[in-house]
């Protein structure tokens, strides 16, 4: 309710400021929400503006909000406020050095430091939903794996994996978060195929979605290997959905268990670090390089767009399991934000 | 007199009436890109050639295009202006948690490249989603 009404406030300002171009600083103008969207947005409303002027970008963000809010009024503002809660978070507590805050950086070397909360390490309480028409196929040691395989990608920095050259290192984080199975659930369903609307969670909802991270592992189709659901969205679909063949260790290129890994990564509110777009669009942290695009494969570094290597090595790339192996200081921030007091999983701190 | 314009005016509609005349279809090529972590999808066609390519790395798929699928993607930018395709707007956004896999359309006439910005797989924006369907099946012929 209380990061609701800042929202809303925060809402109510940028529309004032819109209206008066001289209308007096508050702290909550501060927080510079100009490039933020809840989907991808427009490219005429995230062209820089040329005169620097901050102006400007507070009424597209009002433009682009007002679009939102009309599509679909309920989760935008859950996931305006959500985002300002975040940045004035991040903004308080960890200032990036060699760069400012906030929007896109032309800097690939900009250095962000670890938010230090007394939060210590976050425990994530896992219920496993395995839907399948002989749900046994998916192994208890898939399940052990893909544990032990978040447990490491959480805490381990992983910098020996850097190839040299990178100015990556003092980027790679421990994010600080740990996972525990609640509970293990195995339905027998002879659905071939559940697509990507939410289909499987209708038909075996989720345990505790406020207090619970929700895994459904069940056959998706259309050469997805897993989808997620970003904070803010309705509880009865919270949680992630993961490909029985890419759940725990199995085979081939995406058989390390970082499908999971990625997929999580969205559900504590981390967005593709390529920012969906072209170099302007941004993933809204500092510390990861502009790219242009995803990358695939296993590239060999570097891999160069926007002018500076991209960090294919990251998990919110779409690289080979084997060839993504860090999150960034600035991610972990970002992920760690959500958990603070008034933040959109809190609730799921000390279960 | 009567009949000589009706005679000429036919003739100068048949000249006119319809932008495909003015096309000039050798330095005519379509592209279509879809990608996710588990999918990978590229499909370029011209006037003389369909290509696909299904998984990264992989090498080209060739066929000769149909005269009939040609003409159907040349009559689809009858009502395409192609210097708005750089800013459709995407209908869905599922790509962003991987919910799609992510797709572009980039048409390529003479020198130019006129590429929309990324949308949902399966779910174009309006303006171009005919032109789509049509190159989408061209490779679902193909194997």
């Amino acid at each position: 309710m209380r990061k609701l009404f800042l929202g809303m406030a925060s809402l109510a300002l940028l529309f004032s400021s819109c209206d008066n171009e001289k209308s007096t600083i508050t702290p909550s103008q501060e927080i510079d929400m100009s490039n933020f969207s809840v989907y991808t947005p427009d490219a005429e409303l995230t062209a820089k503006p040329t005169d620097g002027k901050s102006n400007t970008k507070t009424c597209y963000s009002m433009n682009v909000l007002n679009r939102q809010l009309q599509e679909n009024p309920g989760l935008e503002q859950k996931m305006y406020a959500i985002e300002y809660q975040t940045r004035k978070y991040i903004a308080g507590k960890g200032k990036p050095s060699g760069g400012g805050g906030g929007g896109g950086n032309t800097d690939p070397d900009v250095d962000v430091l670890p938010i230090a909360d007394n939060l210590g390490t976050i425990n994530i309480p896992v219920n496993i939903i395995i839907v399948y028409p002989d749900a046994s196929t998916v192994t208890q040691s898939q399940i052990d794996t893909q544990m032990a395989t978040l447990n490491d990608d959480f805490v381990n920095p992983h910098t020996d994996q850097l190839p040299s050259g990178t100015t990556f290192a003092n980027d790679a984080t421990n994010a600080g978060f740990s996972f525990t199975v609640a509970g293990v659930y195995r339905y027998n369903d002879p659905t071939s195929s559940w697509g990507t609307n939410d289909a499987v969670k209708a038909a075996y909802p989720p345990i505790s979605p406020e207090t619970h991270l929700n895994i459904w592992v069940c056959n998706i189709g259309g050469g997805i290997l897993g989808y997620a659901q970003f904070p803010g969205g309705a509880p009865e679909t919270d949680g992630v959905v993961i490909g029985g063949p890419y759940f725990g260790t199995t085979s081939g290129v995406y058989g390390l268990g970082r499908t999971a890994t990625h997929e999580i990564g969205h559900y504590l509110n981390l967005r593709h670090i390529w920012g969906d777009g072209p170099c302007r669009f941004d993933d809204y942290v500092v510390d990861t390089p502009d790219a242009s695009a995803s990358n695939g494969g296993c590239p060999t570094f570097p891999s160069v767009s926007c002018k500076s290597a991209d960090m294919t090595m990251n998990y919110m790339d779409y690289t080979y399991d084997a060839c993504m192996y860090m999150f960034t200081d600035g991610q972990r921030n970002r992920m760690r934000a959500i958990f603070q007091p008034g933040g959109a999983r809190a609730a799921l701190v000390g279960n | 007199m009567k009949y000589l314009f009706i005679l000429l005016s036919f003739f100068l509609t048949e000249n006119g009436c319809c932008n495909k005349n003015n096309i000039d279809q050798e330095a005519l090529s379509f592209e279509y890109n879809a990608t996710s972590r588990g999918l990978f999808q590229q499909i370029t066609i011209d006037k003389n050639k369909i290509k696909t390519i299904s998984a990264r790395g992989e090498k080209p798929i060739e066929k000769a295009c149909p005269d009939d699928l040609w003409a159907s993607l040349v009559n689809n930018l009858d009502s395409l202006d192609l210097k708005t395709i750089e800013n459709l707007k995407a209908p869905s956004d599922k790509r962003l948690f991987d919910g799609a896999a992510h797709a572009s359309l980039s048409i390529n006439y003479k020198d130019k490249t006129y590429k929309s910005p990324s949308f949902d797989h399966g779910n174009p924006p309006k303006a171009i989603a005919s032109l789509v369907k049509v190159i989408r099946s061209a490779a679902e012929n193909i194997e």
